[in-house]
């Protein structure tokens, strides 16, 4: 594979896919910590989305780095942009703001259940 | 860690241990070997780096491992006003163009533009 066609692979991935995740390792089996977590994240919001592993030629990295100007991996896009790595992606998380994003309900509202989120204040919560 | 530092020498000390440049043999050359290519910058340096390439930051670097390669910035920047998330870790990730990946295995940011409550 030339570098071209890699860099076009990417470029494909990232206009076709609406949820695309750039990672080590694949979302069954990440190759590192911080892929790890935003593949989880992912997971717990229930979206649909496609992975790349990036580790099988490093040309995939650079090619990658080269079109986001992002030197890091994991690398998130959503609808084509770039909406961060592990830490971005983590913060938008908790704060609810990747559900928006994402254009999903933020779990554990709403319609899902909520299996452990007590309704109103804990009982008997000891310091 | 938890290495004690040794007690300061008083200047004199220190000075005698050092040889006289012109002691009469030429002094042992460092052998080329010693220079690390990929050296790990510490977390002062990347901290000083920071603040001189944003001026007015201030930035704290924690070491996440020990290993010295896998460090979290919290970078406060009053220039990230108006900035998206993602531009903002950009400006950072630029002062160490091509290093993060590299000899910095991992940086983790936290850009904020205000200090957290409870800092000044």
């Amino acid at each position: 594979m030339t570098d071209e066609q890699i860099r076009d692979e990417i470029q494909r991935a990232i206009s076709e896919e609406r949820v695309m995740l750039f990672m080590k390792g694949t979302p069954d089996m990440p190759r590192c910590g911080f892929s790890a977590r935003v593949s989880q994240i992912l997971n717990a919001t229930g979206v649909d989305y496609a992975a790349m592993d990036i580790l099988p030629d490093p040309r995939i990295r650079q090619q990658l780095s080269g079109l986001s100007g992002w030197p890091t991996i994991p690398q998130l896009f959503v609808k084509g942009e770039l909406v961060g790595g592990c830490d971005i992606v983590t913060e938008m998380f908790e704060s609810g703001e990747l559900a928006q994003t994402l254009g999903v309900e933020q779990p554990g509202r709403a319609e899902t259940p909520a299996p452990q989120a007590p309704a109103q204040a804990p009982p008997l919560q000891i310091e | 860690m938890g290495r004690r530092r040794p007690v300061e020498a008083s200047g004199a000390q220190r000075g005698a241990a050092v040889p006289a440049p012109d002691a009469g043999r030429p002094a042992a050359r460092k052998p080329a070997a010693a220079r690390y290519l990929l050296r790990v910058p510490s977390t002062e340096e990347v901290k000083e780096r920071i603040e001189r390439a944003l001026p007015g930051a201030r930035a704290t670097v924690t070491d996440l491992t020990g290993g010295g390669d896998h460090l979290r910035a919290e970078v406060v920047y009053g220039g990230f006003a108006g900035l998206s998330r993602i531009e903002q870790h950009r400006l950072v990730y630029d002062v160490f163009d091509g290093e993060i990946g590299g000899a910095i295995h991992a940086l983790s940011l936290k850009t904020s533009i205000e200090a957290p409550e409870g800092e000044t």
